[in-house]
C-alpha cells in the first residue's frame, strides 16, 4: 500500500446525542406503528371477521333452545369467548410490522442509533397485544349491546381482557419469532395458520365433554381450550377459581414462553455479526 | 439557529473536550468476515479521517467498502481490528459511537407509510430532543434539503431523489460529529448529485468528518479531501486526489512549435519528438512546469504556437491500482481448460 497524505485536522468540539429512555423509546416506536395500524385495511378486516363470526354463529345455533340446553348456557354467551380469541388473530400483526420493516431497511436504520435492541422488538408485541384487546373490548361491548350477561359483573369483564392481552403477548411473540426467523412477510402470514386448529381443536362450539374422544383429546393439550373455559367461567358460571387458575397459568406459561423465544430470535436477528 | 434547536444543542448534548488531536474515524487492521472459513471480506485494513474532512473509499463491487462501512456504523462486529468512532470504541462502546454518527447506507431503508416531516421528527425524538426541538431540526432539515413541501407527504410519493435527500437529512437529524454515506448519489441526475455534493461539503465546513463510499470516480475527485482504493478487502493506495494520479505518471505537456522539424526544441526541453514542430514533455505538475518550458523556449529563440496539458484522471488511477485485481478475479472465475 503508498501512503500519501495525513488527515487535515480541525478542531471540533466533540458534541453527542442525549439519547433517550427505554420507556420513551418504546412509546416513540409505539405510537409510529399505532399510527401505521390505523391507516392498514387489515386492521380493520381482522375486526370484521371477528364480528363475523360472532353473528354467523349465533344465527346458526342461537335459536335453537335444544342447544343451549345443552351446552347450559345462553348461547351469546357461550360463543362470545371464540369470538374475543377469534381477535387474537390480530396480534400476528406483530411479526408482519416487524418483518416489514425489515424488508425495508428500516430496522437496520433504527439498529444505528441509541436505541434499545428490546425496544425495537417489545414496540410491536405491544402492539400486537393492544390491538387484540381492543378488538376483545369492542367484541365485548357488541356482545353485551346484544344481550350478553356477565355472571361476575364488571369484574369478570376486566378478567376476561386480561385473558385477551396475555393471549394476545402470546400470538404477537409467536408472530414476531416466526416472522424474523422467516425473514419475509409471505412466510410470516402462513406461520399464522396455525391458528385454526388451535381454534378448531378446542371446545369452540360445545363444552368440552360433550365432544367426541379423539376431540376431547386433542383439546386437553390445546391451550385454547382452557383460556375458552376461563373466559366462560366468569361471564356463565361465577368465580371458579381452579378454572380460572388453570386459565391464567396455561396462558401467562405461554405468553412467557413466545416472548422468551421473541426476544431469543430478535436478538440473533438484530445481533451485530 | 432556532431557539428549540438551539436548547437542544445547548442542553441535550454533552460536551466535552474539543478533539482537535484525534481522528474522527481511526480504523486499524481491520478483518471482517461473513463466515469462519469464509475468505475475509475486509482484510487488514487501516485508515483514518480527520474532523472536517472527506474520505472516500473507493473499489469495485466486492471489494470490501460496504462491510468496512458496516462496522464502523456498528451495524457488523469485526473479527479482528481496533475501529475508533468520534473516539470510542465501535466494538466495546457502541452506543457511544451510535450517539455520535449518522448514517445514510443503501440497505438502511424508510418507512414507506410516514410523512417526511414525521420521520424526521420521531428520529430526532429517538436520539433524545424533545417534541419542540424535533419539530424545530425537521422543519430545518426539511428547508435545506429542498424537501419542505414534500414534508407533509407520505414517503411513498417520494422521487428516488427525494428519497436520498430525506435520507441524507435523517443522517445529519443528531448534529453526528461523523457520518457514514454509502453510495449517496446513486441513481440521482447530474444537477442532484452537485447538489448533494454541496450539502456535504457544508458539512465539512462545519467540522463533520464524512467517509463515504462511491462507485462514480468524478464523485470522489470532486468531494473528497483524501481518497482510499481498496480491493480484495485490503487499502491499495490513498492520498488526494492529485497524489493518487501523480502516482500513475506526470503531466503530459504537447508543444507546437514554429520550427519545421521540432528537433531543437526537443534537444532544449529534453523532450520527446513527435514529429513535425511537435514535442511532447513528460513532468511532474504541468502548472508548475510550464512558466518554465515556455521562458527555456523563449531563451533558446524558439516561438511556441501552442501547448496543452493533459493530467491523467482517476480512471487512470483506479485501473492502475485494481485493474490488476480485477484481472486476476476474472481468471480465477474462468473454468479450467
Amino acid at each position: 500500500m503508498t501512503a500519501i497524505a495525513a488527515p487535515r485536522r480541525v478542531a471540533v468540539e466533540e458534541t453527542a446525542a442525549a439519547g433517550t429512555s427505554f420507556a420513551l423509546q418504546v412509546g416513540i416506536l409505539l405510537s409510529r406503528l399505532l399510527r401505521q395500524l390505523a391507516v392498514a385495511p387489515t386492521t380493520y378486516i381482522n375486526l370484521m371477521i371477528s364480528l363475523f363470526f360472532l353473528f354467523v354463529y349465533t344465527g346458526a345455533f342461537g335459536a335453537s333452545q335444544g342447544f343451549e340446553q345443552l351446552i347450559g348456557a345462553k348461547f351469546l354467551t357461550f360463543i362470545l369467548p371464540v369470538s374475543i380469541v377469534n381477535a387474537s388473530l390480530a396480534g400476528s400483526v406483530a411479526g408482519q410490522l416487524l418483518v416489514s420493516d425489515l424488508e425495508s431497511g428500516y430496522l437496520r436504520r433504527l439498529q444505528a442509533m441509541p436505541i434499545s435492541r428490546l425496544a425495537i422488538v417489545l414496540a410491536p408485541m405491544l402492539v400486537g397485544a393492544l390491538l387484540v384487546v381492543a378488538q376483545a373490548a369492542l367484541v365485548l361491548g357488541l356482545g353485551f349491546a346484544m344481550g350478553v350477561e356477565s355472571a361476575t359483573g364488571v369484574a369478570g369483564v376486566a378478567v376476561v381482557l386480561a385473558l385477551s392481552l396475555l393471549w394476545g403477548m402470546a400470538f404477537a411473540g409467536y408472530a414476531v419469532a416466526t416472522g424474523l426467523l422467516a425473514g419475509n412477510a409471505a412466510t410470516a402470514q402462513a406461520a399464522t395458520f396455525v391458528f385454526f386448529p388451535l381454534v378448531f381443536l378446542a371446545p369452540t362450539f360445545l363444552p368440552r365433554e360433550q365432544l367426541q374422544d379423539w376431540l376431547q383429546a386433542a383439546a386437553v393439550i390445546n391451550p385454547t381450550t382452557y383460556v375458552l373455559e376461563a373466559m366462560r367461567s366468569v361471564l356463565i358460571d361465577g368465580w371458579q377459581l381452579e378454572t380460572l387458575a388453570a386459565g391464567f397459568g396455561v396462558i401467562g406459561g405461554l405468553c412467557l414462553l413466545a416472548s422468551l423465544w421473541a426476544a431469543r430470535v430478535a436478538r440473533r436477528t438484530t445481533a451485530r455479526r | 439557529m432556532p431557539a428549540a434547536a438551539r436548547l437542544f444543542t445547548e442542553h441535550h448534548l454533552m460536551h466535552s473536550q474539543p478533539t482537535a488531536s484525534e481522528p474522527a474515524i481511526e480504523v486499524s487492521e481491520l478483518v471482517k468476515r461473513y463466515a469462519p472459513t469464509a475468505k475475509p471480506a475486509v482484510d487488514g485494513l487501516s485508515f483514518h479521517v480527520g474532523p472536517g474532512e472527506i474520505y472516500a473509499l473507493l473499489g469495485p463491487n466486492g471489494s470490501g467498502k460496504s462491510p468496512t462501512i458496516g462496522v464502523l456504523a456498528t451495524l457488523l462486529a469485526p473479527d479482528a481490528g481496533r475501529i475508533l468512532v468520534a473516539g470510542h470504541d465501535a466494538v466495546t462502546e457502541p452506543d457511544a459511537v451510535r450517539r455520535r454518527i449518522g448514517v445514510a447506507l443503501q440497505e438502511t431503508g424508510v418507512d414507506a407509510a410516514a410523512r417526511g416531516h414525521d420521520l424526521i421528527v420521531r428520529h430526532a425524538r429517538l436520539l433524545g430532543m424533545t417534541r419542540a426541538a424535533a419539530a424545530t431540526r425537521a422543519s430545518q432539515l426539511l428547508e435545506e434539503f429542498d424537501l419542505a413541501e414534500a414534508g407533509s407527504r407520505r414517503l411513498r410519493t417520494y422521487s428516488g431523489g427525494m428519497r436520498r435527500r430525506l435520507d441524507l437529512a435523517l443522517a445529519l437529524t443528531g448534529h453526528p460529529r461523523v457520518v457514514f454515506l454509502d453510495e449517496p448519489t446513486t441513481g440521482l441526475d447530474p444537477i442532484s448529485r452537485q447538489e448533494l455534493w454541496e450539502r456535504v461539503r457544508r458539512r465539512r465546513a462545519e467540522g463533520v468528518a464524512v467517509l463515504l463510499t462511491t462507485q462514480y470516480l468524478e464523485e470522489a475527485d470532486a468531494l473528497a479531501d483524501r481518497i482510499g482504493i481498496v480491493a480484495a478487502g485490503q487499502l491499495r493506495i490513498e492520498g488526494t486526489a492529485d497524489e493518487l494520479k501523480r502516482t500513475v505518471g506526470g503531466d503530459v505537456l504537447t508543444i507546437e512549435v514554429d520550427e519545421p522539424d521540432g528537433a531543437r526544441t526537443a534537444a532544449v526541453l529534453a523532450a520527446v519528438h513527435e514529429g513535425g514542430g511537435r514535442v511532447r514533455l513528460e513532468v511532474r505538475d504541468g502548472g508548475a512546469a510550464l512558466p518554465r518550458v515556455l521562458a527555456r523556449l523563449a531563451a533558446a529563440g524558439l516561438e511556441t504556437r501552442s501547448v496543452s496539458l493533459a493530467r491523467p484522471t482517476l480512471d487512470d488511477v483506479f485501473r492502475h491500482v485494481v485493474g490488476g485485481h480485477l484481472a486476476h478475479v476474472q481468471a480465477s472465475m474462468e473454468p479450467a481448460a
